[in-house]
């Protein structure tokens, strides 16, 4: 889209005053303050996008801010409104708004100006028509291609709104008024926050809150459910009490005799039983008594120490059984084992890593003694490169001498000079030839001159003639042909233009110097320029000559030719001699550790008796293969008699933990007071026979007591009282029987009566006398009580605790949805932005590369991090420049320059498909002139030509100064517009 | 010819269910309104006690108009909830009914058993008075005739319904028993016309269709002869006739509404039969409305309106609803996507003074996704990501039948809505920097 033309009807100051812009050129307005130009400025996208109402709600609007739609309100209280022509979608259009009644008009010009309004607006018929036009919302236009005063310097980005928050805001949303960051926050702090009434409370703790409200509400109604069964069940309690109360009880008297008949049973036999528990208790008394004497042994000890001496026994056993087993064939291991000790002769004495020692150092002697070897043979080798076969130590040190005297006499610098000389000398080679053509280039135009003299002198000639004649003409006719008179004057008149003509024209043949003469002088001062240069270049291979015939002299040598010949001698020896060196160093270091070895070996040879042996390699290697066999015989000769030697193993196993259980059955004796004796075995038999004895008779002792307390728990009762309970149950079974009596007297028969069926009892309870018909009275009472009660609990809170139960479910509910989807806001927007941004910034450093390349800035990189944030690197640092950096440590000047660069790249990515207009409103107001001029030139030349740019500023004289400084074509697209009346 | 009979005049209510619940059992999906919609506690009792009163009026007006007996089939109480003062309270204004016989079909609610308080023991063991002698209750869950005390030619045929009856048993299949002297038959009992137009409503709404409590038909009902049924158990009021429009009974519908599931009028019928020489007879029914109050919701469509509009749309929408300010409970139902930046509930919520009582449910969304986005931004890949999320979970809740993670169970699926709400609490921050949560304050 690009903007062709902006009418002020009647917009802030400004009334019937129209502006032109050019396509694809930079406009620029440069007028002094209070001109209007931010005025024009802020109308361009007014126009399109309209202001926006929200932004400042009513009643915010004050004396001292007005709105943005009241600020721009004419002055003079006439219409307001503004009309663009603009060229977008392929189509020229005319925008029409306004402002007042907040309307718009789109008319095609292309189409007869018929109204195309509908297009631009949405369904609902809202206003779209900068939406359509620019594909951007006016928040994101505002963004990126509107540049207001002072956006660019360290105001517009200080604190929060930084330059990072804009573009992340650009990144994030079509109206960038926020990020994601701070949305994420926001989301964040909500779920910490939830706003309940006046009180701010975590989701969680909201959550949690109300599970413990809800299951308070659950278990009151759940109490109260019990209530409610319970009111029912004590209903029908009453019921039948009442129907108890009211009714006949001869039926209910014959289940009384029926039970006092089964209670009298019952006690019978809990009579007997009871006596033969004391028949039975006086026994176990009796016996008791017989083991009075018996010491008190504790009971806990008793299984320890009888698993204990079951122990012992078996171990004993064992023990006997593999002494009897192995015998024979220990005695053969043994003298067999004896006679491979004797023939070692002290090789037995090596331990398994010694032996592993050995047959190290072994292999390793040998392998270092072949290097040696080797290493001598390329010593040779290379010392005959070097200085012949014959040659001796003396002869190398000399080399060696001389090339270090080379090296300390600053061998790189003649390398250096004799490089310079050759490139000079082929400078000068070439000036040489430059300097030919310039004279021939000379020459030839000497030849073009005279050709073109020529050429002027015959035209002159030409020309003056016909001149001539004309004149001649003319005054001829004049005198001789009145009627031709009129004529005369004409031919006169041509005669002597061209009389001039032909003395113009020939000024060059009198003065050929004028033909071409700025080409001569371009040759002159190109001619001169290459002589000057090359004698500076003579003059400077001269002196560097002389630096190489002073350092010949220094090395000893007679001129620079020799000293050139003697670097690249020391070229070849010094890639020989180095290699020697370090065939040499290799030698030392060999021989160093093969005598390491050597002393490692020494202590080995003493060992089997040979210190005096030869420490090589095959001292080493017939050492290790001794013991290597010895070892191999000892393992042979263990396999054979491998079993006897496990068997021996575990005899001595066996032994030691027979021992060990002596030692804890005499600690656990010694516990109850009983001293084993260890010293005999037979003392230990005999200790253990009176362990085993005390151990029987504890036990019979604990048997009967056990049996004592088992039948007082039987009985119920203490012994010491069961005589009484037994008086007290002959006593009740005397008194059944008297009642037995009574109902058999009072209810005659009724032994065969039936009693209550079950069924004519569910639920009932007959009185099982006529005395507790009172006691059904007074559970009647008690039930009333508990009916009234409960019910008036439940009539007073059921309700209530259920509707709360609801609202409080609701309300839990709603509190973990609001949870659930607040975290997957959060979560997908964090998750979302972090991939969004790094798509950014690719997009934003391919076209900030491209564009700083452009620019020709100190900065060899600028770009956007994965968090948007800008980050600068200098031409030749390593060290990125960060955001907090280019903000707080670099000039105004520089963070402007940088800024404008960052929102360029924004513009452009963001206006790839629709190339949109950038306006400027009084941009690089801190940059010095040259920053100046190198963002102007890169606006000019690069931005101008893929978008229409336009430009307001007040600076008169530094925009005519920056105008000089372009060359013609840049001037070209450079347009300064102004206002003129409508 | 057959002899005329006398005009019957009767008042039939039900389904006022006293000392009910006025909240709902958390969100519900297939009725409009869920415990947001709940008045305040202060409010509800303040409701149940108006409820009580406007049952008290019913017996005054049927005493002040001498009706020949007051008919309810079923309703009259919540079992669970009820209380003895309100039982007691009843007691007391039937007893002053005098003579005027008062007929009780107990139904869905107020179910009959032996330890309920239909019961004189129960009354009795609660320490409240009898039942007078005029009421009379049915308590069998057979049908049952009474004659009327004063006029022989007229009879009641009713049921109870009981704790263990089976409710899909079809009641009106058999024979009902009649009397031989009755002339004017009523029946008086519960049970769901399965062609009641809010029966195929809730049938037309319901994922899961629960079985009918005690379902009869129009075709049922009328091979039982009766003169007249008063029939309970739906709150909704409906003449119940036969294809040639002959009426055969009526549901009086809830006597008064306690939720914003019991909208607008609510009525008791009065009611009066003729038979005359030719053995036609003439029913007439009249809805007397005895509540003070209604409960009345306005859903008002806030799509596309911005805060200077809004109020001038629920003003429009609640004139048009004709609630009664001075004395309706109102609750304001605001639907649709509204300009971004706009604030509806505040808007309502500031008419609360106007009203005797203004309840405002906000279920709606500024209008985000209708704007056009850049699709570079975080925004839009937000917006698709999100909604890309709401089918997923939509589609896996129709095909698993599965809950929302919110009923309890960590990392189970998310639900449509749910997404939903995430969606726009992403844009709201994004945008305006504030996010309000609803319904948990």
């Amino acid at each position: 889209m690009w903007v062709e033309r902006v009418e002020l009807t009647g917009y802030g100051a400004i009334q019937g005053e129209s502006v032109l812009f050019a396509q694809e050129k930079l406009n620029l307005m440069v007028e002094p303050n209070e001109y209007g130009k931010s005025t024009m400025a802020t109308a361009i996208w007014s126009i399109l996008f309209d202001f926006n109402d929200e932004k400042q709600a009513v009643g915010q609007e004050t004396a001292d801010h007005l709105s943005q739609r009241e600020a721009r309100r004419p002055k003079s209280g006439g219409i307001y409104s503004a009309r663009m022509d603009v060229s977008a979608l392929d189509r020229r259009l005319t925008i029409v708004r306004d402002f007042q009644s907040k309307t718009f008009q789109v008319f095609d010009r292309d189409r007869n100006n018929i109204e195309v309004t509908h297009q631009f607006k949405s369904e609902s018929g809202a206003d779209e028509i900068g939406l359509k036009l620019t594909g951007m919302s006016r928040e994101l236009f505002l963004s990126t291609c509107f540049v207001g005063q002072r956006e660019l310097d360290e105001h517009a980005f200080g604190g929060a709104q930084d330059l990072a928050t804009l573009v992340q805001g650009i990144a994030d949303s079509a109206s960038p008024s926020g990020t994601s960051a701070q949305a994420v926050r926001v989301l964040g702090d909500t779920l910490n926050q939830l706003a309940i009434g006046s009180r701010k409370v975590k989701a969680d703790n909201l959550i949690r809150d109300l599970e413990l409200v809800r299951q308070d509400l659950l278990n009151k109604i759940r109490a109260f459910e019990r209530d409610r069964q319970d009111v029912a069940a004590s209903f029908d309690r009453l019921m039948i009490i009442n129907r108890v109360l009211s009714g006949d009880s001869s039926r209910f008297k014959a289940t009384e005799y029926q039970n006092l008949k089964f209670q009298l049973n019952d006690a019978q036999n809990r009579l007997n039983k009871l006596r033969e528990i004391l028949s039975r208790h006086k026994e176990v008394s009796t016996r008791l008594s017989q083991l009075s004497t018996v010491e008190p042994f504790p009971s806990e000890l008793k299984r320890p120490i009888e698993d204990l001496v079951e122990r012992r026994r078996h171990k004993a056993e064992e023990i006997e059984r593999i002494a009897r087993e192995l015998s024979p064939q220990q005695a053969m291991y043994e003298e067999k084992k004896a006679s491979l000790v004797s023939r070692s002769k002290g090789l037995d004495t090596f331990s398994l890593d010694e032996i592993q020692q050995v047959a190290s150092i072994a292999g390793t002697m040998s392998v270092i003694e072949e290097e040696i070897n080797d290493l001598k043979a390329r010593r040779k080798s290379e010392r005959e490169k070097l200085a012949g076969a014959d040659a001796s130590e003396a002869e190398i040190d000399e080399i060696r001498q001389s090339m270090q005297s080379l090296e300390a006499e600053g061998i790189e610098n003649a390398r250096s000079y004799n490089s310079l000389i050759l490139a000079f000398q082929d400078q000068i080679t070439n000036g040489e030839r430059a300097l030919h053509q310039s004279r021939a280039k000379h020459k030839e135009f000497e030849i073009k001159r005279k050709q073109e003299g020529e050429k002027k002198r015959n035209l002159a000639i030409l020309l003056g003639l016909v001149g001539i004649i004309a004149t001649v003409l003319g005054v001829v006719l004049m005198i001789i042909v009145k009627g031709a008179a009129f004529i005369s004057p004409v031919l006169v008149v041509l005669g002597i233009v061209f009389l001039v003509m032909a003395g113009f024209i020939a000024v060059p043949v009198f003065k050929p110097d004028v033909l071409y003469a700025s080409d001569f002088q371009s040759i002159e001062a190109d001619k001169l320029r290459i002589i000057n240069d090359l004698e500076e270049k003579h003059n400077t291979v001269g002196a560097l000559e002389l630096k190489l015939d002073t350092l010949a002299r220094k090395v000893g040598l007679a001129a620079r030719a020799d000293l050139l010949t003697r670097l690249d001698q020391y070229a070849v020896q010094a890639s020989k001699l180095k290699e020697l060196e370090l065939i040499e160093q290799l030698l030392d270091q060999k021989q160093a550790t093969l005598t390491k070895f050597k002393a490692d070996l020494t202590v080995f040879v003493t060992k089997v008796g040979k210190p005096n042996a030869q420490l090589t390699a095959n001292t080493a290697k017939q050492l290790s293969q001794g013991l290597s066999a010895y070892t191999e015989e000892a393992r042979n000769l263990e396999q054979t008699f491998q079993d006897a030697s496990s068997s021996a193993r575990k005899l001595n196993q066996l032994k030691d933990e027979l021992d060990d259980t002596d030692q804890a059955l005499g600690n656990i004796l010694h516990k109850v007071g009983m001293e084993l004796d260890l010293s005999s075995a037979d003392a230990l038999a005999r200790g253990l026979e009176n362990i085993s004895e005390r151990i029987n008779s504890h036990s019979a002792y604990t048997k009967l007591t056990d049996e004592l307390s088992s039948l007082e728990h039987d009985s119920g009762t203490p012994i010491a009282e069961l005589p009484t309970v037994v008086k007290g149950l002959e006593d009740y079974q005397t008194r059944v029987i008297q009642q037995l009596d009574a109902l058999r007297s009072q209810f005659p028969g009724i032994e065969s009566m039936p009693p209550v069926s079950e069924e004519e009892t569910e639920g009932q309870e007959a009185p099982q006398d006529l005395a507790k018909v009172e006691g059904l009275k007074e559970e009647r009472e008690e039930l009333l009580l508990r009916v009234r009660t409960l019910s008036g609990n439940c009539d007073e809170q059921y309700l209530t605790c259920l509707e709360e139960l609801d609202l409080t479910e609701f309300k839990l509910h709603s509190a973990k949805r609001a949870k659930v989807a607040l975290e997957i806001a959060r979560d997908t927007l964090k998750r979302l932005s972090g991939e969004n941004y790094i798509d950014w910034a690719t997009n934003l450093n391919n076209i900030g590369k491209e564009m700083l390349g452009k620019l020709g800035l100190d900065y060899e990189e600028v770009r956007f991090d994965h968090e948007l944030r800008l980050v600068a690197r200098r031409k030749n640092q390593k060290e990125d420049i960060s955001s907090a950096e280019i903000m707080n440590q670099l000039s105004i000047g520089t963070k402007e320059q940088l800024h404008w660069l960052a929102r360029m790249i924004v513009a452009r990515f963001l206006s790839k498909q629709n190339s949109l207009p950038i306006i400027m409103d009084e941009p690089f107001s801190e940059a010095d002139d040259d920053r100046f001029l190198k963002m102007m030139r890169f606006l000019i030349n690069v931005i101008a030509r893929e978008h229409q740019i336009i430009l307001f500023s007040c600076h008169q004289q530094r925009h005519s100064w920056m105008r000089s400084q372009l060359d013609d074509p840049e001037k070209g697209r450079l347009l300064f517009c102004r206002r003129s009346k409508t | 010819m057959t002899e005329k009979v006398g005009k019957f005049r009767f008042l039939q209510f039900s389904d006022v269910l006293l000392d009910s619940k006025l909240t709902h059992p958390g969100m519900s999906n297939t009725n409009l309104t869920h415990s947001n919609f709940a008045l305040p506690r202060e409010e509800r009792g303040e409701r149940a006690r108006e409820i009580l009163e406007a049952t008290i009026n019913a017996f005054t007006f049927a005493k002040t108009e001498k009706v020949d007996a007051v008919i309810i089939p079923g309703g009259l109480w919540d079992n669970v909830t009820v209380t003895g003062f309100t039982v007691n309270t009843l007691i007391e204004a039937v007893a002053s009914l005098g003579d005027i016989p008062v007929y009780i079909a107990p139904g869905h609610r107020d179910f009959y058993t032996r330890s309920c308080l239909y019961t004189n023991d129960m009354l009795s063991a609660r320490g409240y008075r009898h039942w007078p002698a005029n009421v009379n209750i049915f308590t069998s869950e057979h049908f049952a005739a009474v004659a009327h005390p004063s006029r022989s030619d007229v009879a009641f045929i009713g049921r109870a319904f009981s704790k263990a009856s089976r409710r899909t048993e079809r009641i009106l299949s058999g024979k009902l028993p009649k009397l031989p002297t009755a002339k004017i038959n009523i029946g008086v009992f519960a049970g769901t016309l399965e062609s009641h137009p809010s029966v195929i409503a809730d049938a037309s709404r319901q994922q899961v269709q629960k079985p009918l409590v005690y379902p009869f038909s129009e075709d049922e009902l009328a091979n039982q002869d009766l003169t007249y049924a008063a029939v309970g158990n739906i709150k909704e009021a409906y003449q119940i006739t036969t294809n040639d429009e002959k009426l055969l009974g009526a549901y009086a519908g809830c006597l008064a509404g306690g939720t914003f599931d019991e909208l607008g009028p609510r009525y008791a019928i009065l009611g009066e039969i003729e038979i005359d020489s030719n053995g036609q007879r003439v029913v007439n029914l009249v809805p007397q409305e005895l509540d003070v109050r209604r409960m009345m919701l306005v859903t008002v469509d806030v799509s596309g309106l911005g805060d200077e509009d809004i109020r001038d749309e629920i003003l429009v929408n609640l004139e048009e609803s004709g609630v009664r300010a001075d004395c309706d409970i109102i609750a304001i139902n605001l639907e649709g996507r509204h300009k971004p930046g706009a604030n509806p509930k505040e808007i309502a919520d500031q008419m609360a003074g106007d009203f005797y009582h203004l309840l405002v449910v906000d279920n709606t969304r500024a209008d985000y996704l209708a704007e056009r986005f850049d699709q570079r931004t975080t925004e839009w890949k937000y917006i698709e990501a999100m909604l890309e999320m709401k089918t997923r979970a939509e589609k896996a809740k129709n095909q698993e039948l599965g809950g929302d993670s919110l009923t309890g169970i960590p990392g189970a699926d998310v639900s449509g809505k749910t997404v939903e709400d995430a969606l726009y609490y992403g844009l709201d921050a994004l945008r305006t920097k504030k996010v309000v949560v609803r319904n948990v304050g």
